[in-house]
Order: C-alpha cells, then structure tokens, then sequence
C-alpha cells in the first residue's frame, strides 16, 4: 500500500516538472494536422495578424484558414524540430528565419517572381540566407521603444532620460527578455546588438547591473501599469501605439534618440508544409497593397510594401513612431543569430537576473 | 510452483495498463530528461548525441568550457528557489493550521461553505487570479486606496513588484494545497483526546505539543510537501507580482530551453530539481514507514 | 490510597445549573438543579436514561464545561475556577480516548511525564499502574493492538496513576461484551476499594448500578429523582420514574376505598387490592407498585381470599431460575409475576391467583405516581 501511494503521490510532482521542463519544447504534440485540400495552416505570434485578412482570404479563394499561435521564436523551431508537422506557413524573425534555413525547414517560394513584388521595400529583404526574397515574404516590422504615461512624464524622447526616471520618484520597467535587453544596453554603449565581443558584454552587463535597483520589474505587461500611472514610462514595443491611438492623452510611444532595436517577421512555407499551394496564394494575396494595409492599420506596426503605406491613414502613415524618417531607420539594429555566442548571453543575462 | 505463480503474477502487473500507463507517460520522459542532461546541446536547440559531461559540473558551478568562469550562480538559484518555498510552506502553515482548527469547530454547514471558499480558487486559472493581485497590490490598486483613504498612511505603499508581493502571491495559491491535508488530520483529531490530556494535567501548551502537534504532524507533512515541491518550481507568481527582478529554477529552465536553446542543460537542472525532490519527499516516507500508525 | 477517616462531604454539589442552546434554537436544561454530597470513599453511580445529564456533570466536575449557576466544593475547595488540568480528578472516558500515537507505557506513564516525574520512579509506578488494572508487560504495544477490554484497562491504568482524589468514569463498560462487564464491574469494584477513593461512576445500565454501586444518584431530566443505596431505589423507589426505570414494576393506579387501622383498600380498576396505610383517606388517588418477585402463586386450595388478585395466564417464559408469568387481570390491565419454577405445568387461559404480601406494595400518593414515598 505504502509503496502504492508513494509512487502516485511521485507522480504527480514529477509530471509537473516535466510540464515545466518540457515548456514548449519537448512535449510539444502533433499540430493541427488539417492537410484536406482548401485548407491552410498559419503557426504565428499571438494576436499578430488582423483577423479580417483571413476573412478576406477565405471569401476570396474558398481556402479554410486554421490559425495556431506561439510567443516565442524559440517556442516555434522547438516544435517544427520535435516534428510537429501539419503548418504551411510560420512568420520567423530574421534571425530565425536564417535560423530555419540552416536546418532546411523552408521551401523555395519564389515569391520574389510574382506579381505584387515590386512594391515590396528590398531595403528589408534583410535575411542572410534571402537576400533576393526567393523564400520569405516581408511581413511586418516595429521598433522597440519607450511608451510612456503622459501624465506621470510630458515628454520623453531618450533612453537617457528614461533611465532618469527613477530619480525623480518614478517607476520604469523594461522587458523580460534577454536579447532585447542585453541589446540596449549595447545600443546605448554604441556597439551591435550582435556583439558577442566578452569585453562589450561585460560593459553591458555592468550598465544592466547599474539599472537594476531602480527597474521596478522585468515584465511584458506593462501597458495596463502605464495607462493607469503605477509605471510612468516601460521598454515596450511599436504596438503600443494600438493603445496610444485609443488613449492619446495619456500614452505616448516614442523611438528613443540614442536608436533603438528593432524586429522584423517574415512570412515563410515550410518544406513540411501539407498546402504549399494554397501558401503561395496567401503569400500572393498578402502582397496588395489594400490587404497589407488592413493588416498594418489593425496592426499599428511598420509596413514595407510601398503601395499599401500610400493606402494608410495619415495619422499612421505619417506617424515617425511606426513610419520613422530614413535618419531615425538608421539608428536602428536588427538581432542576428548569435550561434555559440548564445551561451555567452545566457550566462549574462542568469548572472544580472540573479544579482541583487 | 509458488514462485512460479508469484511471478506470473509480477508478469501480469507488469502488463496492466496502469504499468503502461505509467511507464510511458511517467518513466518514459523521465529516461529522456536523464539522457538528454548527458548530451551536448545543438547548436540551435535541440541534442547532439556526443557524451558531454559539463551539464552536470555547471550546475555546481564549474565552467563548461567555453565563455565561463566558476560561479555558483545556479546553486544561489536553487537555494533561492528553495528558500522562497520554504517560506511560502511555512507562511500557508502558520495561516492553515489556526484556521483549520477554527473551521472544525464550525456547525456543518458553515464548515462546507468555509472549505468551499477555500478551495474555490482551484476553479479559476492562476494567471486570472494573480491579475487580480496586480490590480489589488499597484500604486494606485484597492489596498493602497483602502489605506490611505483610512488614513493610515499618506503615500502609496511599494507593494507590487517586491518581496512582499511574491511571498502574498504564493502563499495565495498555495493555500489549498497546505489547507486540505491540515484539516483532514485537525478534523479527524478526536477532542477527547486533548480532554484526556488535559485530565491527565497537561497544560494547553503541553497538550499541543505532546497530543495535538504528534496527531495532526501527518496532514502537516502532507500539506508542507504538497506546497513545497510546486512552490520550487513556481516562476509565475516571482515574474508577475515580483517583477521577474529574481530568478527561479523555474525560470531558468524555461530560460533554458527557449531564450538559450540549451536543452540538455536544461534537462540537467530539471534532474537535479526532481532529486532534490525525492530527497524531500523520502525523509517524509522513511519517516512514515517507520511510524506506520501515523499515516 | 491511605485509609483515612472518610469524609462525607468530599465532593459537594450545590445548586448546579446547566443549559444548552440547540442546534434548533430550543433550550435543554441538562442540568437543573443538581445537589449532591458525595464522601471521599465512596462509589457513586450516576443512573439515568441517555440524555438525562450525566456527561455534563462529569464534565463540569473535571472542568471541560462550566456551570451556569450552582457551586462545586472538593474537599472543601470550590473547583469552579480552577482549569481542568489543575483539578485533582482523572476521567476514564467512554471510548477509552487512549493516544493512538503513544504505545501503552507512554499512555499510562503521561500523567506522570507531563508532570515531570523522574524516569525511574516513572517507570516503576507505570508498571505498577499496569499490574493493578492485571496487563503487565504491555509497554512497548500501540492502542490498537489491544483487544476493546484491554484498552478499558489502560484507560483505567492511566487515570488512576496521577493518585487522584476522585476517579470519575463514564460509562466506562457500555463497550464491551456482557461476559467481560460482569469480570470488569467486579474488578472495578475491587479497584476502588483497594485505592479507597470516590468512584463517581456513570451509566444507563440499572443492573450496573444496583451490582456496583455504594449508592445511586437518579437522575432524569437534568434533576436527581432519588439519591439512596441500591436497596433503597429498587425496593422504594421515590418515583414512577424511577420504578419504571429501575428492575421491572407492576404498576397500578387506584383510588382508596377505605383505610383504617393498619391497612387500607384501593380500588384498582375494578379490582381490589390490599396495602398497608400510609395515612391514606378514602378518595386519595394513588399509585402502587410491586415488583413481579413478590407475587407468590399458591395451590388453589391454600389461598386466603383477601390477599390475592386474580388473573389469567397470557404468556410464561423460563428465564433461567423462575419463570416470567405474563398475566391480565379482570379489568384488562397486565400484570408481571416471577414465580419459582418448581410450580411448573402452567399452561396459557389457566386462571390463577396471585398472592401477596400487602406491606410489600410501594404506595405513591396521587395518581401520576410522582411524588415522595412514603
Ligand atoms: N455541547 C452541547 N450543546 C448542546 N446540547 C448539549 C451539549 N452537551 C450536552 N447537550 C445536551 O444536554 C443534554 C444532556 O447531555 P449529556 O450530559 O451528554 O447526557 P448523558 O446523560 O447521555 O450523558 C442532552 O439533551 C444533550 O443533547
Ligand atoms: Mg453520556
């Protein structure tokens, strides 16, 4: 009996480990495996396409859209590598996408030959194992800045001041992420968000370590705690300006003048992918300019198809925080695969995180 | 022919499907964690199968050959880990054990309603239920309102993203898990026990620590384990109310397998995590074994 | 344990009053009014029906509740104020309440740990305690692996081994076998004589109290209906209630006829009956009781007329040494006799005759039977 119990009662906290340990990763079951004819299967961020598009789509083609998410580049290779078949299309960051490229996972699209293509920006056919736009299509793209609560601060327009915030009373946050954080801190001593230079890591590791006391947290939710004042100002993304646009007079999102980092997905099939097909028609469809539009007005992020920004309302179109001048474009840095420099920043970011 | 039988019966035992079950969906990733710490990490996630033996030593501190200096950083983090639950454990004792005895003393109906809202939180996601910490424990959230328009103080407190607010926010979840062992033990504990002791010239505080402590001690250890062994492994309520500013071996080997994509290491904080759990766990079953009156 | 001069005031009961409130908003009063003397070398039962109040007043005088209003000296000493663990009394509870986490010695010897008595003196008067109750040698076993009577053992050993002044005990037999109480009523018995100390001993069990007792406290509702030695409450119970609690009663209601002299005459329903005067006057509604063993069936031809009431045989039941006569009598009633079975052959419808002595009736004035005796 004794045996018994102690073996169920083993159980239950060894499969929570498991669970924990195997977050994302592992343990990750089959996907949707929806290969009928009519159908595509979209694996992409959370919330990070506008639901209309697919309606669009599918009233257009008769293709059936089933749409499943991930929050993490990293949370999508785990679960294409444990074989996790069944999607058609994923939207990799750059880095990512070189990533899966290396592994061949995606396939040939030659999107680059198909009608729609000459509106796309070549300034962001950025991807190293792309440069022509054979495989991947530009989705989106944002900046990682500073929102900010305009009550608590009136203006804010550097990363200086915002670091000065907690000496006069007021609470900052940044985000929970190791690349983006260890990138400003890079940013701001003027190397590459890429460096995996020991030396210029230790500087950054020094300037984290000397902004530790006064970040109030480490947290992607920050919004609701700026809107409401308990944060006057958080590390955030360009999405923020979803919120601005409903709340002006509170919230404010601004691209720092130091620079900031900034992101871009790509819109790639496959090789596993059940309907390649019906990919290269989304892909296709994806590339007018009215559709790209909807996408990036619900979206309130960067576009880099020329004919839909003429589409979008002034207040995005013009707006430098989502649409910034080619100065401020210059002052910004995309992440780039670190390779075996990962450790290094793994190693960074545990130490700062445990320091107190 | 008797041995014979007992082992067609182990045989049979083996087969069920309780086995099975166990065996696969128990064992089975168990034998993958404990191989997979053994391997070198790809280099973009995943394994390659060469022998690596730095996982292990790195835990403890040592370098791993490439970009590091000896630094116990992983040690601290599991002793912090530990130490936050060993905290929460004692903190949703010291809450679980008054209030047990208080609600078995309650007329029935009142003792259900009470046990009810207790375990009423089991219903709800966790996550939801930390929001509603956030909104409570902010600047600007209903306990600083409350104390300051009660006039007790005049500034707002620093409640959210400290200490504090972590220590709350387990102890909040863990509650059930303390609560419901305690009370199954301090309700089964007869009263004429604690009269008999008392008869017998015990003074209250002799009659807890001979009579009611030793009586109640199994549902306590339950209760203490039940929180402990989830507690070490809880990263949620530190990022959400403690501002992610400490990490937890939660943390890190989530951080393990997605941000450095290093999955045997990973793999090898989750064994020396589940060791150090079955440590935890066989000094309570030695204990019951030897005191089989007390279970 | 010294045979000192035996006080008979040593436990005194003034006035006691107890009420609960129900779960259903009602009031009990379980206990109403209680006054008792109880001497120090006493055994003193506590009879009554369950419910009647006799947990309550143990538990008053060991402490667990407290009066509403009342007074309760020991040796001359209130004992209201003092807390259950400085009361110089131990309790051997109704299921035993021995510690199921503590083996034997370590039950037994508590009273003497939590006093801090040095282990060897300890270990002695365990083993002394353990001798007395006779289950030597039990030490090192836990609770539950003694059989029901042997944990009665224990739970004695332990109570008497602090030496208290008073042992109070409830119902401390009702779980065990018949055979086992009887040995066990005896060796209590025998207990208390050799500690020469109060045994305030609870049950419902008539024949329990009538076998064990020095003398019986009654009680019923949460007040004493009778306080006497057993001989007393069987054969002049002050009650119908304690009549008709105690052994088994032929009980009638009647109204005097006539009285005069030594005797008086009741009409009974029709039937008369003969029973000594206790000052009664023609017209006074009584009750009369007897018991079933003080009929006598006699020869047809030896029986002298006025003294006997005729019945008829419904029923007779061989009960060991007598037999049980079940009988109704002219006006309908039923009437219960215990006769010798030597007058065997009796066969149901048979009419008989059933003598008896007219001292033996037990007169009860008024017809309720509720009253002192006389
Ligand atoms: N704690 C209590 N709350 C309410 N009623 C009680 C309580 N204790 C006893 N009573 C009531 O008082 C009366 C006497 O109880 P008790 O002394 O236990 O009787 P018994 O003679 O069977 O031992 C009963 O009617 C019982 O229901
Ligand atoms: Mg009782």
């Amino acid at each position: 009996m004794k045996a018994v119990d102690s073996a169920a009662a083993g159980s239950k906290w060894i499969k929570k480990t498991l669970a924990m340990a195997c977050l994302g990763a592992s343990c990750a079951g089959a996907a949707m495996a929806t290969q009928a004819a009519g159908v595509l299967n979209l694996y992409n961020w959370g919330d990070y396409i506008n639901p209309e598009v697919l309606e669009r789509f599918t009233a257009e083609t008769g293709v059936k859209v089933n749409l499943d998410t991930y929050s993490s580049n990293e949370e999508m290779l785990a679960k294409l590598q444990v074989g996790a078949t069944g999607y058609d299309i994923v939207f990799p960051s750059v880095h990512m996408q070189d990533i899966m490229a290396t592994l061949d996972l995606l396939e040939k699209t030659n999107i680059n030959q198909s009608a729609g293509f000459e509106n796309i920006d070549t300034a962001h056919l950025i991807a190293e194992s792309d440069p022509k736009g054979e495989y991947c299509l530009p989705y989106g793209w944002g900046t990682v800045g500073i929102v900010y609560n305009k009550k608590a601060v009136p203006e804010l327009n550097s990363w200086k001041e915002f670091f000065a915030l907690p000496g006069q009373g007021k609470k900052i946050v940044m985000l929970d992420d190791m690349r983006e954080d260890i990138g400003l801190a890079l940013l701001l001593d003027g190397k590459s968000v890429n460096s995996v230079d020991p030396k210029e890591l230790k500087a950054a590791q020094k300037f984290l370590l000397e902004q530790k006391p006064n970040v109030s947290a480490f947290t992607y939710d920050s919004i609701p705690m700026v809107q409401s004042g308990d944060i006057a100002a958080a590390q955030w993304y360009v999405g923020a300006m979803m919120y601005v646009m409903e709340d002006p007079d509170t919230l404010a999102y601004v691209i720092p003048e130091e620079g900031a980092t900034m992101y871009q997905e790509n819109m790639c099939v496959l090789k596993s992918a059940p309907n390649k097909a019906n990919a290269k028609l989304f892909l296709e469809f994806f590339m007018k300019p009215e559709i790209s539009a909807m996408n990036t007005v619900q979206q309130t992020n960067g576009s880099m198809n020329k004919a839909a920004i003429e589409l979008l309302p002034a207040e995005i179109r013009d707006n430098p925080s989502i649409n910034p001048s080619a100065e401020t474009k210059e002052k910004l840095q995309i992440f780039r695969e670190l390779g075996k420099g990962t450790k290094l920043y793994d190693r960074i970011w545990t130490k700062f995180r445990t320091a107190s | 022919m008797r041995s014979f039988t007992s082992q067609q019966k182990q045989l049979l035992l083996l087969l069920s499907p309780a086995t099975l079950f166990l065996g696969i969906f128990f064992l089975g990733p168990l034998l993958i964690m404990a191989v997979y710490s053994f391997l070198e990490p790809g280099l973009y996630g995943g394994v390659e199968w060469n022998f690596y033996h730095w996982n292990y030593g790195r835990v403890l501190g040592w370098a791993d050959g490439f970009y590091e200096e000896f630094d116990i950083v992983y040690l601290q983090i599991l002793l912090r880990s530990a130490g936050l639950a060993l905290v929460t454990v004692l903190v949703t004792l010291a809450f679980c054990y008054p209030v047990a005895f208080w609600i078995s003393r309650m007329q029935s109906r009142w003792k259900s309603f009470c046990i009810f809202l207790i375990a009423l939180p089991f219903f709800s996601s966790m996550i939801i239920r930390l929001y509603a910490w956030i909104l409570i424990l902010r600047d600007s959230g209903f306990a600083n309102q409350i104390l300051m328009s009660l006039g007790i103080i005049s500034e707002p407190l620093d409640l959210m993203y400290s200490g504090t607010a972590v220590i709350i926010g387990m102890v909040y979840i863990f509650i059930p898990f303390m609560f419901l062992p305690v009370y199954s033990s301090v309700e089964n504990l007869d009263p004429k026990l604690i009269k008999a002791s008392q008869d017998l010239g015990a003074t209250p505080f002799t009659t807890f620590r001979r009579v009611i402590f030793p009586m109640t001690l199994p549902g306590v250890v339950s209760g203490c384990i039940l929180v402990f062994i989830p507690a070490l492994g809880n990263f949620v309520v530190p990022a959400m109310l403690g501002g992610a500013k400490v990490v937890m071996i939660g943390n890190l080997v989530e951080q393990q397998f997605l941000a450095a994509r290093n999955w045997p290491f990973g793999a090898t904080l989750s064994m020396v995590m589940i060791v150090f759990m079955l440590l935890v766990v066989s000094v309570y079953l030695i204990r019951a074994m030897k005191n089989p009156q007390h279970s | 344990m010294s045979a000192q001069q035996p006080s008979p005031d040593f436990l005194k009961i003034k006035k006691a009053y107890r009420h609960f409130v129900t779960p259903e908003g009602g009031t009990v009063r379980a206990l109403d009014g209680i006054d008792l003397s109880v001497a120090s070398n006493e055994f003193i039962t506590l009879l009554g029906p369950s419910g009647c109040g006799k947990t309550t007043l143990l538990n008053i005088i060991a402490g667990f509740e407290r009066l509403d209003r009342g007074e309760i000296l020991l040796a001359g000493a209130s004992l209201l104020e003092s807390p259950p663990h400085r009361r110089p009394v131990n309790t051997v509870f109704q299921s035993y309440a021995l510690f199921p986490h503590l083996n034997i010695g370590d039950n037994v010897g508590y009273g003497l740990d939590v006093a801090g008595v040095a282990k060897k003196e300890r270990n002695q008067r365990v083993a002394e305690a353990l001798e007395m109750v006779g289950l030597s040698g039990v030490e090192k076993r836990k609770p539950s692996q003694l059989s029901g009577g042997q944990q009665q053992r224990v739970a004695l050993a332990r109570a008497i081994i602090n030496r208290p002044k008073m042992l109070l005990l409830d119902e401390p037999l009702s779980a065990l076998d018949r055979n086992l109480r009887g040995k066990m009523q005896i060796e209590l018995k025998n207990l208390q004589a050799e500690l020469g100390i109060c045994f305030l001993f609870v049950t419902h069990d008539q024949e329990e109290a009538l076998t064990m007792s020095d003398r019986i406290v009654v009680l019923n509702q949460g007040k004493v209906e009778q306080l006497g030695t057993p001989d007393e409450v069987y054969h002049r119970p002050a009650s119908r209630f304690v009549t008709e609690f105690i052994g088994e009663s032929n009980i009638f209601s009647g109204t005097v006829v006539e009285s005069g002299g030594q005797l008086a005459r009741v009409n009974v329903g029709g039937t008369e009956v003969v029973c000594s005067n206790h000052s009664l006057r023609a017209g006074d509604e009584v009750s009369l009781l007897l018991r079933p063993e003080h009929f006598q069936l006699k020869p047809a031809d030896q029986v002298n007329g006025t003294n006997g009431i005729s019945a008829v045989l419904e029923q007779s039941v061989f009960i060991g040494r007598d037999h049980q006569l079940h009988c109704r009598m002219a006006n309908g009633q039923p009437l219960s006799a215990l006769i010798r079975s030597s007058l065997s052959g009796l066969k149901p419808g048979q009419a008989l005759t059933l003598e008896y002595d007219p001292t033996a009736w037990h007169v009860i004035p008024g017809a309720s039977g509720v009253g002192t005796a006389q």
